[in-house]
């Protein structure tokens, strides 16, 4: 039967335009430093000009040999490091050695590799990708567009077992410094840019440009300070592209909260304990990352809830996840890039905070922008990934169970206890708003008697049609009993004023004539009204 | 140099001149900043240019003594640098957090052409999308270079140029005047760059402080080279009868020619500081006589041979009025002056010679412990590699 195939070409595009932004190429050069073992990753940006952009870590480092078998046996063929090399304190395998490497090739056409191993075998590299590959690919340039297996013969049929026309396509070169000492550089490996293209500099440049972004601070090397510079804007937009990038690579990548306690309630502290278990740093121009969430102080209080641990099996494949889901009562999560849901694939981000939580399928108002969550994944939903691994193929059979499950929860138990905390945050509101309103109704009171008024509410009842005021003048004060506002038949909004009103109005028809009666109540009226 | 570090960062003898020589010179300097006529120049950090390498001995001196002070976040964004290797520059940047770093070849990046070298500019204009040229690596790496040039550019002045360079001023096989001599030009004409100081006056320098280092030779050099050198001592001896005496004295021949021929480190080191105080004349400034100009010199030894390294110190001085409001063509009294003294000086007042025999090793060394212990207190390169 013959074969069906991917045509070359389309995996050499692959190479170029794989990731939506320059920290989910870096993300990828993170993850294989997670999975090098490394416990520092550092990313130097070249701030704040930008003429380059390395990234370094301390983690095994790999051979030439290793090197060459990536580069020569195809990229995105290598094979996972676990069969290779157990991780440390228990990480999980993050991904594949592969096509990430190539992730800077995002932003530059040109870069170097050096890495050296814990042996001592190291080498150094220089990666120069091909220019205007799409249109050399394009128009088969024989250069880089090379045929490897047999066409068919004419006349002769096809043979079904014939991999027919398969091309090798190359979409770069590369060369080992000859003069590379391996004991000049220290263990781990560092990808440096060499030609860092232009439009990456320029948008990074300008985001530091105070005229273009008036929001725009120094980053502070301590991240919990640059969270609170974060948490009063409503976008990272406002902040620009270099924000961005610490605050995207803060969310991707698998390291730790600014603390145990980042969340209310203690909620992450088992996963704190977890990603502080791993003993990986990640560091931005020696600004130490950590996860860009950190709530707390919320007059409205927060609701969360935990998703323990679930354990599935789909389509014969294991799938197992937990997590949690928060809401910041009555105040919209800022910046906006937190609210949503973030699906984490062995510790990883996938994507940014999805603000549709998965596609929700009911309208929660202005709610929905309260909600914060991540589900860490530890087993299964890879295949769910597309290739950027930004973002999932949303009809994959374990995706839609986590969406479901995260669904359900969300309609059946979060929502309703927002909505419950409403009722209760509006009930205490309205109660509080009552006493003052009797207070002030008290003094007014109390000034034109002439003598204390002691105020009481008369029982709650069935609704009234004539709420009545009762009066009693005792030697040293005047004791005035209100309708309940419950029982007055108006709209609820206008019952503690009506109450009020008869009040007034009540004690305004103790005065003996019309004339002091009128009088009375209006200035008893113009009062309350005065700081209703 | 193993793990980048430069490999004479431990070499006391370097480490007699930093704190010799650099260290009161750059204190001097912030004193002179602190007495400037308004509270927001006086208030203002010192600004300083190095070719500090990955150790920044120098720059975590300066920090330990207070004369470099960190921004309130803990940047060393008042220091600038560059380094040839893309990676020292990150390795770097690691030791002073926040130190604007340049990778690149210094010489070939101020002596780029620019078309639009003196009307107004900016750095991001080069890295607009090029309309006519395809998104290639040839393109991109010129687009970049430009906009890395404007953008050193713009820091300029410095209060501190450190010039440590490690190699020779003059290159037989530098077109002459040699690139380096063109690039220092360049440097001190863009020294002339009024500071701009947030919310305050924008104004250029009164002055600034420079240490420059050279090997003496080569050896080879051109006539052309040589005859730069033989050209600033014959001038120096037909304006100032005194000198030939002088320099009889010192080198027993009263010849510039004799004297190359005969002692040519002895004419290398008479002929050379004048040529670093030409291009200062030439680009308004002057060495300040008060301070003068310190020479010290260090022998090493390297594969059986060994080669001497001069480090000058001085203070520099822009001639006053500035040469916008003077005749073309003119020179300031003062500089006039000022260059006859430095002349004679260069004349009578041998190098310092720095060896074992003159330094306490037992004091540098605590003073390069102390300065190292700063450095872990940033970056601790054994903890982070000690896995």
């Amino acid at each position: 039967m013959p074969k069906i195939k991917v045509h070359e070409k389309a995996l050499a595009h692959l190479s170029r335009g794989l990731y939506r932004s320059p920290a989910s190429a870096i993300r990828e050069l993170v993850s294989n430093a997670w999975d090098a073992n490394a416990k520092v990753v550092r990313i130097n940006t070249n701030y704040p000009n930008f003429f380059q952009l390395s990234v370094q870590d301390n983690g095994e480092g790999f051979t030439m040999a290793d090197f060459k078998a990536l580069m020569e046996g195809g990229i995105g063929n290598s094979e996972k490091r676990s069969e290779e090399l157990p991780l440390f304190n228990d990480r999980p395998v993050i991904g594949r050695l592969g096509i990430g490497l190539l992730g800077i090739a995002q932003i530059c056409g040109a870069f170097t590799v050096t890495s050296k191993t814990r042996q001592g075998e190291g080498f150094r590299a220089h990666v120069n990708l091909y220019d205007l590959l799409k249109e050399k690919l394009d128009r088969n340039d024989p250069a880089i567009v090379k045929e490897i297996v047999s066409t068919p013969v004419p006349g002769e049929g096809l043979d079904p077992d014939e991999e027919y026309g398969l091309r090798e396509v190359d979409i770069g070169e590369y060369n080992f410094d000859k003069n590379f000492d391996p004991a000049s550089v220290r263990r781990g490996t560092t990808i440096i840019t060499e030609d860092i293209h232009p439009t990456f500099v320029q948008t990074f440049k300008e985001s530091l440009n105070k005229e273009e972004f008036p929001k725009f601070k120094d980053p502070p090397p301590d991240w919990s300070k640059a969270l609170t510079i974060l948490s009063r804007v409503h976008s990272l937009q406002e902040m620009g592209d270099y924000w961005r990038l610490l605050w995207e690579l803060s969310a991707a990548c698998p390291i730790p909260y600014v603390s145990d306690r980042a969340l209310p309630r203690r909620i992450v502290a088992e996963d704190q304990k977890r990603l502080g278990g791993y003993d990986f740093k990640v560091l931005v121009d020696g600004i130490e990352l950590f996860k860009p969430v950190s709530l707390r102080g919320n007059p409205g209080g927060y609701t969360s809830r935990i998703i323990e641990p679930q354990s599935t099996t789909i389509y014969g494949k294991p799938l197992t996840f937990h997590g949690y889901l928060l809401v910041q009562e009555g105040k919209q999560l800022l910046p906006d890039e937190l609210r949503g849901i973030l699906v984490r694939i062995k510790n990883v981000g996938i994507g940014y905070y999805d603000p549709s939580m998965l596609d929700y399928r009911f309208n929660e108002g202005p709610r929905s922008k309260w909600l914060t969550g991540e589900i860490y994944v530890d087993q299964g939903l890879e295949d769910a990934l597309n290739i950027d691994r930004d973002s999932f193929n949303r009809f994959h059979p374990q995706f839609r169970f986590v969406q479901s499950y995260l669904h359900k929860i969300l309609h059946n138990e979060v929502f309703p206890e927002v909505y419950r905390n409403i009722d209760a945050r509006s009930l205490a509101k309205k109660e509080i708003k009552g006493k003052e309103h009797r207070q002030h109704l008290r003094a007014i009171l109390s000034g034109t008697s002439g003598k204390p008024v002691r105020l009481k509410q008369a029982p709650r009842n069935e609704e009234d049609d004539l709420p009545s005021v009762h009066v009693s003048e005792e030697a040293d004060a005047v004791e005035v009993t209100m309708p309940n506002p419950t029982n007055i038949k108006t709209s609820k909004a206008y019952r503690d004023l009506a109450s009020a009103l008869i009040t007034i109005h009540g004690v305004a028809l103790r005065e003996k004539t019309r004339d002091r009666q009128r009088r009375i109540f209006t200035e008893l009226l113009l009062k309350l009204l005065a700081e209703w | 140099m193993a793990n980048g570090v430069f490999r004479y960062e431990d070499d006391l003898l370097k480490h007699y001149i930093r704190t010799t020589a650099w260290l009161p010179l750059c204190k001097s300097r912030l004193a002179a900043v602190r007495a400037a006529p308004t509270r927001r120049e006086r208030e203002r950090r010192l600004r300083y240019f190095t070719f500090c390498a990955v150790g920044a001995i120098d720059v975590l001196m300066l920090d330990v003594a207070n004369i470099i002070r960190r921004s309130s976040d803990g940047r060393f964004d008042t220091v600038f640098f560059f380094d040839r290797s893309p990676e020292y520059v990150i390795e770097t940047q690691k030791r002073i957090p926040g130190a604007i770093g340049f990778p690149g070849d210094f010489t070939s990046v101020v002596l780029l052409e620019d078309a639009e070298e003196n009307s107004v500019f900016d750095s991001e204009t080069p890295l607009e999308p090029a309309l006519n040229s395809a998104d290639v690596r040839e393109t991109r790496v010129n687009q970049l270079l430009l906009s890395q040039r404007r953008n050193f550019i713009q820091y300029f002045p410095f209060d501190v140029v450190n010039l440590d360079l490690e190699e020779f001023l003059l290159k037989p096989n530098d077109e002459f005047p040699g690139r380096l001599i063109r690039a220092l030009s360049k440097v001190f004409t863009w020294q002339k760059r009024p500071l701009r100081i947030s919310g305050g006056p924008s104004r250029s320098l009164d002055g600034f402080s420079l240490m420059f280092t050279t090997q003496v030779g080569p050896p080879n050099l051109t006539d052309e080279y040589l005859g730069m050198l033989r050209d600033r001592i014959g001038n120096n001896l037909a304006t100032d009868d005194q000198l030939l005496d002088i320099m009889l004295d010192r080198t027993g021949v009263n010849d510039p020619l004799l004297l190359q021929q005969t002692q040519f480190e002895m004419f290398f080191k008479l002929g050379m500081p004048k040529v670093l105080a030409s291009i200062l004349m030439g680009t308004d400034w002057y060495v300040d006589a008060e301070y003068g100009l310190q020479i010290y010199e260090i022998e090493r030894s390297t594969n059986g041979s060994s080669y001497k390294m001069l480090h000058l110190v001085m203070d520099v001085k822009r001639h006053n009025p500035p040469d916008d409001r003077r005749a073309p063509g003119t020179q300031s009294a003062e500089a006039e002056e000022a260059y006859r003294t430095l002349v004679r000086q260069v004349f009578a007042t041998p190098e310092t010679v720095v060896s074992d025999d003159t330094i306490d090793r037992a004091q540098l060394q605590a003073d390069l412990d102390r300065i190292k212990a700063r450095r872990r207190l940033y970056y601790d390169s054994e903890a982070e590699d000690g896995q």
